[in-house]
């Protein structure tokens, strides 16, 4: 079961800023090349990277380096190309933090064009 | 101005810092005493080589070679982060956990070129990590099509 509730899918892509800042979790929205259109307080706290610095950046390559690999980038690059990305999974992250385990989930949601990452906290 | 360049490289490669804040990196996984000690090891032997090349290029005159030394410096530990990150990832995806010391490695790398980069304009950072991305991105290419290599 993803730590996403349906309900707030079933949300997008109407969801913006309040709603995103009112989850317990990172809410990234991202364009098909990975520019961040909407950066979430928990996901900027949690990253340590403010949200107006966030916004406008490419979240693979320049915010959430640790996710610049096949792992995540590749398969989100290739979600987009197939237009179906819903994937979930654990990772870690090191780059500028303590070892942080995470659980990601990417999803493009077909209707809208709209992709979208969500970060949670992890117990190992 | 005063040319405090080595002594700024030095601090940020203080021993007592350095282990202070390595502790904190360890202390966040479940690591054994022998990978606590190797990666405490590392840490400082890091550390050492910072203070060294400080050491070593103490100058005024030498501002431009230390300025180029710690841009080598920073893709070096930017290189070998990149590397402990999908060392780690790959083992979670492929073995469902990550070994303790890849992270930590991971952090630790890091770790460090973060403190580099606060002896650095803005600018300067964002060329570093433009340069980096593009390096990598190029080379990953290069080696997945050596027939397109230059």
């Amino acid at each position: 079961m993803s730590f996403v509730a349906p309900q707030f899918i079933s949300k997008i892509p109407a969801i913006d800023r309040s709603a995103a800042d009112a989850q317990p979790y990172g809410v990234v929205q991202v364009d098909d090349q990975g520019v961040i259109k909407l950066y979430n307080k928990w996901e900027s706290e949690m990253a340590g990277v403010p949200i107006s610095v966030a916004e406008g950046s490419n979240f693979f390559t320049q915010v959430a380096a640790c996710t610049n690999n096949r792992l995540v980038y590749g398969k989100f690059k290739d979600g987009v190309a197939r237009n179906d990305l819903d994937t979930e999974f654990n990772y870690t992250f090191t780059y500028k933090m303590k070892p942080t385990n995470v659980r990601i989930r990417m999803l493009r949601h077909t209707p809208s064009g709209s992709n979208w990452v969500f970060v949670s906290m992890r117990v190992a | 101005m005063t040319y405090d360049l080595p002594q700024r490289l030095s601090h940020i490669a203080d021993v007592d810092v350095v282990s202070a804040d390595t502790s904190a990196f360890i202390t966040a996984v479940d690591i054994d005493d022998a990978a606590r000690t190797l990666v405490q090891h590392e840490a400082h032997c890091a550390a050492l080589q910072i203070r060294t090349l400080a050491d070593a290029m103490c100058d005024p005159d030498d501002a431009e070679e230390l300025y180029g030394a710690l841009a080598s410096l920073w893709l070096e530990l930017r290189l070998q982060w990149q590397r402990h990150n999908d060392v780690a990832n790959y083992d979670l995806m492929r073995h469902g956990e990550a070994k303790p010391i890849d992270l930590v490695r991971g952090s630790i790398s890091s770790y460090y070129f973060q403190r580099i980069e606060s002896l650095l304009q803005p600018d300067q950072i964002q060329c570093l990590n433009q340069r980096a991305l593009s390096l990598i991105d190029s080379l990953r290419h290069s080696m997945s099509h050596p027939d397109e290599a230059v």
